[in-house]
């Protein structure tokens, strides 16, 4: 993975991945649980957003896997491991699914 | 004041940096001026921080993201699982407030990055977030008004 810097560098990088990989686990439980109110008070907008909200999990899960590849390659390459698109997209993730649980409040009310 | 000083240090530093830097003098050059018409990206300043240190801030925005969304989480499930209060839209209110809170926490998650990353490029003092005292203040709150409607009913 890392040949330049052997263990360190390892660690460093299995940790970040872990911290994505519970990140991941976090917005699927978010998405499973809006998704779940939708079935349940039969809410089809609210089943459209779990479902959306879902893709975004698994988006994020997705994502967790390339960027440990990326930060790899990175500190391989001497470049900073710095990546603006990643972080952009999980903050527009968790955003709508902030925004889609304040809708989903509203109409379970 | 301290913060502040420690900021302008590390650009004037950076400056000087810049102008052993051949790739981006030319555009350094349009930048003498106090106007900075075209001033580059944030992360292309200064230079790049120990890899560790970007990681550590990847991870603790990461962090932030999971408290948004155990937040977010919270908010829907007030609503579905906690039976009504006795005290009308009291179970609406607290599940936006924390909903609310969530989407706080996940945009200054994104904020507390980008400038923890801004000053680690610049060398300057890591900035503060006002987010951690919002969010106790926030927590402390909806504790209350739980622990006062809980009172409430069973009176």
């Amino acid at each position: 993975m890392s040949r330049e810097h052997p263990g360190p560098a390892g660690l460093q990088v299995e940790r970040t991945s872990l911290a994505w990989a519970r990140t991941a686990l976090a917005a699927s439980i978010a998405a499973l649980i809006v998704t779940r109110y939708g079935v349940v008070r039969d809410e089809p907008l609210l089943t459209a957003c779990g479902v959306v909200l879902l893709v975004g999990a698994a988006a994020v899960g997705i994502g967790a896997r390339r960027r440990q590849d990326a930060i790899a390659r990175a500190l391989d390459a001497g470049r900073s491991p710095v990546s603006l698109t990643a972080m952009r997209l999980m903050t527009v993730v968790v955003v709508v699914t902030g925004l889609a649980s304040v809708c989903a409040v509203l109409a379970l009310r | 004041m301290r913060r502040r000083l420690a900021l302008s240090v590390a650009w004037d530093t950076q400056q000087v940096d810049d102008t052993s830097d051949g790739t981006t003098s030319n555009a350094k050059d349009a930048d003498d001026g106090t106007a900075e018409p075209r001033a580059d990206a944030w992360w292309e300043e200064g230079t790049d921080p120990d890899y560790r240190f970007s990681l550590a801030n990847e991870r603790t925005f990461l962090a932030w993201i999971r408290t948004a969304l155990a937040f977010i989480a919270a908010a829907v499930a007030l609503e579905q699982l906690v039976p009504s209060f006795t005290v009308h839209g009291v179970r609406t209110a607290l599940s936006v407030a924390l909903a609310v809170f969530g989407l706080l926490s996940g945009a200054g998650a994104y904020r507390h990055w980008m400038r923890s990353e801004r000053a680690m490029r610049r060398g300057a003092a890591l900035p503060r977030t006002p987010l951690m005292l919002a969010l106790s203040i926030g927590l402390v709150a909806i504790a209350t008004v739980v622990a006062v409607v809980l009172v409430v009913q069973a009176a």
